[in-house]
């Protein structure tokens, strides 16, 4: 059999971190911060530094308000945010906790931040308990060169598809292979950590990717994953050039000329597109109304509220970012001049699936191995992650990660490859090199995108769109082994197409089980069960590789009697006791009041 | 303090100073908005002060005129991206590129070149080559820089620092703007112009026209061939640099990770050349006591910098007797790899080919010096610089991010002291040598360890130091005007030393000329000799070991193989003499 050496090129760390942009480096960082003499990989696909989805991604970084209040004003406006009291709200506390410290300690890592002319930094407010700060563009640059400071170690250029484990299945290493050689690569270490970003299946211009192929990993090595059926994010786009404008939603008309949004979401300015819109969009079609556009006439009315110029004043973003805006929002408009004043819009989806189930410390339940980043989105069950902080939940669950990743490497040791199994995954990965079928991967991504993005599967979903899904899912399974690659890059390809279709069996799977409808931004809307259930929906949905290999699922019920948010009406269950709002419990007071204010303030609203 | 308006905006710069002098002082803000940047392509700190290369232009008052030349008036309006301005720049770069031969993918500067940089800015996308007929044949006499008039912009920083800061004058100038003509002083090239080899304008040269000679392909031909044995050794400086030839922040030390890339380079033995500076401590120690004690000539000066070498051997050939016979740290670690290396690992010194990375150029030339053979073979083979270390890394794909910065080189040449480490620059080997000499005198162990006194970028340090109530007096000069001024300060009597140090290069050799290339831009907000010498003494500070005369290694070799510093055998192997020019 040999030695590893005959296999691929071993490197070696006490902390291996897959994926090297601002998740990843803020905890490699933070761990050799904490302690300087463990050695700490940064593994990457792309150029770390100047690849990674912070190197587009957001206007500004959040940090909970320093006020003690704070914390409960911010939990009374997540928990209802998203997907109404499905949070894990003793998480999304400490979340909250850790979060205050996001933005100096960005600075702290030489990342250019909004500050005032004594280089303090500038906040604005932004949703309840929330501070933002605008960032520079180069974010990941900029922790690159702080990493290199520190002495953590970077490698780029390198992709990897399965985990490696030992005796008894804890996380031990990793393997996959250089993209520009083609090279077999192995890691060896103590602990591994995916900040590998989820799985974006994108429809829309300007989105970001991301392939599931850490999601995939962690799941064949038996990491369980939650809640993904809270993947789908819509928007409204131009027909012809596949780009939204963030708030060009308020702005759409039918065949008549009345104004879709007012007519089914009422005056209010929407700040989402939201299932009410889609579904009245969809209504308007059919009734022959459409097609159905987009009133240009003003578009700097949008423009003042959600983007370009007006952004300065109000983000105080960086110049560096400012310009970038600009460049995107010049690329839209310079569509205009092709779709004229009145383009037709429709309704454009993206799936992402970020469900690698962690605890607090952001640790899976597979020894040895932690996520961090989006990719714990949904898994992380603390649904606190709002639209514009991906940046803030990247550092935000690094930090939270760092403490247990150290400990952990700090009292174990390493564990020899099992150069069997290391043999088995090699064979797997380079499977695709050795076919002589003719499938090649874009004939899933393009099944994908032609069966599986429409409204009536992502959106409306029925329990027969639902079955029509996993039955396309079940050919598409069929195409995998045959899919043929000829270079390093088309083998990723094939490898990310096969867990592109784990991530969407794993949507579907769980959407099939949930049967209500909850959350806004990303919702889960069931045609057949149009309202939320908080009487038998309040649970969370784990999926995990049974040990026949097949997906099986399981439900965890949600312990709301620990948690201070509740819906009204909201009974104990028989065999549980009230545990928060207890006589010894400080938090019990200031939970009341922060919710009897909120109650208060959004009947002004209201009235208003 | 003077009230101006930049784009608009409202700000307070230091009164008389010039507009791009306050846009540095702009720079220096917190808040980015505030920030504004003046391009340049002539203006270096410290060596061009006026910027006439038609770039550094502005709007002032509705008129536009040279940043650099014209100072700040209350009330002044300044616009520095309005579109006269601009077109004004636009006008000045493609002047420029009627002069320089575009053959950038083959130039040794490509992607740290100040002009490049400012083309892809300004939007020059598809500039014609020189034509065949108008080219001009490089400069090869010397044995260590190569000159491309091709390239040439016509900046003087060459001129300047050569004849200022150096005060050598190997290059200068006739005529005006890109009309001038910049050549050798001796029309045979650069080789007969008492040129001293110190790189100084390689390392200030805005674009390719002046580089080191390159000689990665004969380390890879090395590398390649099975029946080498091929050794490299890095200088101190050079882990103070490398990084930022692959943009780590500058003044990180990467010197495990160097140690890593060139083990994954294929070299059979990684050395540092800490070693071979602590050596030359004993050494030198040794013979300043020697010279001490029996009325020996005095103030001993230090020969680690060929440089300075070279420009003694031109200029002050009556003081060569005052130089120390030591070889340089890299020379002597030479001669012990072809002799007790070669011994120990039984390999033959012919097959032993011995590289070293060194952020000097002047290192070129020392190798092909005559008594520099101590095993009768010579000590080192090639020399490369850190530029062209990372020229060579990069062409094998390796990621110096990637490696382990904890690696550490082989036994038992690759183990050095901290006072090894900070031979890299100005100051070092004095403080070295005082670590080591003062004890080898009160034949006792010492309290003090670190010598601020000599410590710092100025260009001559003085101090007197007490070792057991007698006092030395020291010097350390760099920069060879500096030197110049200190040895002229010397030979009329005026100040009376013991022992001073030397470097050619401004800072020593953390400012050495085969060290990356930062534009003026960043030598404008950041002393970056400073910060590289600061990598070193932390380095320094957190070694386990800090005086030379405490590194195992060392007395090992004496023991096993030298006997004692100044023995015959250390005499043969690790010291040289020199010749008047």
């Amino acid at each position: 059999m040999g030695e590893i050496k005959d296999y691929g090129k071993l490197y070696q760390s006490d902390i291996l971190i897959v994926g090297g942009s601002i998740s990843g480096l803020t905890l490699a960082i933070k761990t050799k911060e904490m302690n300087p003499d463990l050695d700490v990989l940064v593994i990457d696909k792309g150029v770390i530094g100047w690849t990674g989805q912070a190197t587009k991604a957001g206007n500004g970084i959040r940090a909970t308000r320093k006020e003690p209040e704070a914390i409960p004003m911010a939990m009374c406006y997540q928990v209802h945010a998203h997907t109404e009291f499905l949070n894990d709200q003793i998480f999304l506390m400490k979340y909250l906790e850790v979060q205050r410290d996001n933005v100096e300690y960005m600075q702290h890592c030489g990342v250019k931040t909004s500050v005032d002319e004594d280089g303090n930094v500038t906040y604005f407010d932004m949703v309840p308990g929330m501070d933002c700060a605008g960032v520079e563009i180069n974010i990941n640059r900029s922790l690159r060169a702080f990493a290199l400071k520190c002495g953590v170690r970077l490698l780029s250029r390198v992709n990897v598809f399965e985990l490696l484990t030992g005796k008894n299945g804890r996380v031990i290493g990793s393997i996959g292979f250089d993209m520009d050689s083609g090279e077999c690569r192995i890691f060896q270490a103590k602990t591994v950590v995916l900040a590998t970003q989820g799985c974006h299946f994108k429809k829309i211009g300007l989105e970001f990717m991301g392939y599931g192929t850490g999601v995939g990993a962690a799941y064949r090595a038996g990491a369980v994953m939650s809640n993904p059926e809270f993947s789908t994010q819509t928007d409204v786009v131009f027909k012809k050039t596949n780009t939204p404008i963030y708030g060009a939603f308020n702005l759409v008309y039918n065949q008549k000329g009345e104004n879709v949004t007012k007519k089914y979401c009422g005056d209010q300015t929407l700040y989402e597109v939201s299932t009410e819109l889609v579904m009245g969009m969809l209504e308007e079609v059919k009734q022959g109304n459409g097609p159905l556009w987009c009133d240009l006439e003003h578009p700097d009315e949008v423009r003042a509220i959600f983007g370009g110029q007006g952004h300065t004043m109000l983000m105080r973003m960086l110049d560096d970012k400012m310009q970038w805006e600009e460049h995107v929002f010049k690329k839209t408009i310079r569509s205009f001049g092709d779709v004229g004043l009145t383009p037709e819009m429709t309704i454009k989806m993206v799936l992402q699936v970020e469900p690698i189930h962690v605890d607090m410390d952001y640790k899976t339940n597979v020894e040895g191995l932690w996520a961090v980043g989006k990719v714990t989105g949904q898994g992380a069950c603390y649904f606190g992650w709002t639209r514009g902080d991906g940046l803030g939940n990247a550092t935000t669950t690094s930090l939270m990660a760092a403490p247990s990743v150290v400990a952990f490497t700090e009292t174990h040791d390493f564990e020899e490859l099992d150069l069997t199994q290391v043999a088995k995954m090699k064979e797997k990965i380079y499977a695709p090199l050795n076919r002589n079928t003719t499938h090649k991967p874009k004939e899933i991504f393009d099944r994908i995108e032609r069966y599986i993005f429409q409204t009536d599967k992502l959106i409306t979903k029925t329990d027969e769109s639902i079955q029509s899904v996993l039955d396309e899912v079940e050919e598409m399974k069929k195409i995998i082994p045959e899919l043929t690659a000829n270079d390093p890059h088309s083998l990723a390809k094939c490898l990310e197409a096969a867990d592109n279709v784990l991530c969407l069996e794993m949507v579907f799977r769980a959407a099939r089980e949930r049967k209500e409808s909850r959350g806004q931004m990303y919702p889960h809307y069931r045609m057949e069960y149009p309202q939320m259930d908080n009487e038998n929906c309040l649970y969370w949905i784990h999926l995990r590789q049974g040990e026949n290999g097949e997906m099986e699922l399981f439900k965890e019920d949600i312990p709301l009697w620990k948690y201070p948010i509740r819906p009204q009406g909201y009974k104990i269950p028989e065999g549980q006791k009230e545990e928060f709002y207890v006589p010894d419990n400080p938090l019990a007071p200031v939970y009341l009041e922060a919710q009897k204010r909120m109650a208060e303030a959004m009947q002004k609203q209201e009235a208003k | 303090m003077t009230a101006i308006k930049i784009n608009d905006r409202d700000y307070c710069v230091t009164k008389g100073s010039t507009i791009l002098a306050a846009s540095f002082e702009t720079q220096k803000l917190a808040q980015e908005p505030l920030q504004v940047r003046i391009p340049t392509l002539y203006y270096l700190k410290g060596v061009v002060d006026i910027d006439e290369s038609g770039v550094c232009v502005v709007e002032a008052d509705g008129e536009i005129v040279n940043a650099s030349k014209v100072r700040v008036k209350e009330g002044m309006e300044i616009r520095t991206m309005s579109e006269p301005v601009i077109a004004a720049r636009k006008e000045a770069l493609a002047k420029i590129l009627k002069k320089h031969n575009k053959s950038c993918i083959y130039c040794f500067r490509s992607s740290s070149c100040e002009l490049q940089t400012l083309l892809h800015e300004y939007g020059f996308t598809n500039e014609p080559e020189l034509p065949m007929k108008d080219l001009e044949e490089l400069d090869l006499s010397s044995k260590v820089l190569v000159r491309d008039n091709n390239k040439c912009i016509r900046c003087k920083r060459c001129i300047n620092i050569c004849a200022k800061m150096q005060a050598v004058s190997a290059i200068t100038c006739t005529g005006e703007g890109m009309e001038a003509e910049i050549t050798p002083s001796s029309p045979k090239g650069l080789a007969a112009a008492s040129c001293v080899n110190c790189g100084q304008c390689v390392a200030v040269c805005p674009v390719g026209a002046l580089t080191e000679k390159d000689q990665t392909e004969e380390v890879k031909a090395a590398l390649e061939d099975p029946e080498k044995y091929v050794v490299v050794q890095v200088a101190p400086a050079v882990r103070a640099a490398l990084g930022e030839t692959y943009e780590f922040p500058i003044g990180v030390d990467v010197e495990g990770r160097i140690a890593e890339a060139l083990r994954d380079a294929g070299f059979d033995k990684v050395f540092d050349t800490k070693f071979g500076a602590d050596l030359t401590i004993m050494e030198e120690a040794n013979e300043l006591i020697e010279r001490m004690n029996e009325d020996g000539v005095l103030p001993m000066i230090t020969s680690c910098c060929p440089g300075w070498i070279k420009y003694a051997e031109h200029f002050y050939p009556d003081m060569i007797d005052n130089i120390s016979s030591c070889k340089s740290p890299h020379q002597m670690q030479g001669a012990i790899i072809k002799s007790y290396i070669a011994q120990k690992e039984g390999v033959a010194k012919e097959n032993i080919v011995t590289v070293s990375v060194m952020p000097c150029t002047a290192k070129k030339f020392e190798i092909t010096r005559d008594d520099e053979d101590g095993a009768g073979v010579p000590d080192v083979d090639i020399v490369i610089t850190t530029n062209e270390l990372g020229k060579l890394l990069k062409d094998f794909e390796i990621q110096l991010e990637a490696m382990n910065p904890k690696t550490q080189f082989d036994d038992p040449l690759g183990f050095g002291t901290g006072a090894g480490v900070i031979f890299g620059t100005t100051g070092g080997v004095m403080e070295a040598a005082l670590r080591t000499a003062a004890e080898m005198i009160s034949g006792k162990a010492q309290d003090a360890l670190e010598y601020k006194e000599v410590r710092g970028m100025n260009g001559i340090k003085e101090a007197a130091i007490d070792i057991d109530g007698k006092a030395i007096k020291v010097a350390v000069a760099s920069g060879l005007a500096n030197a110049n001024a200190l040895l002229t300060k010397i030979k009329s009597g005026e100040a009376d030393y013991q022992f001073v140090e030397i470097m050619a290069c401004p800072g020593g050799c953390v400012n050495g000329g085969g060290q990356p290339h930062q534009p003026a831009a960043v030598h404008a907000m950041m002393d970056v000799p400073a910060e590289r010498a600061a990598a070193l003494y932390r380095n320094d500070a957190n070694a386990t070991v800090r005086k030379s005369h405490e590194n195992a290694s060392v007395k090992k070799l004496y023991d096993e193989f030298l006997e004692k510093p100044g023995s015959k055998k250390a005499h043969e192997l690790l010291h040289t003499t020199y010749v008047i020019r």
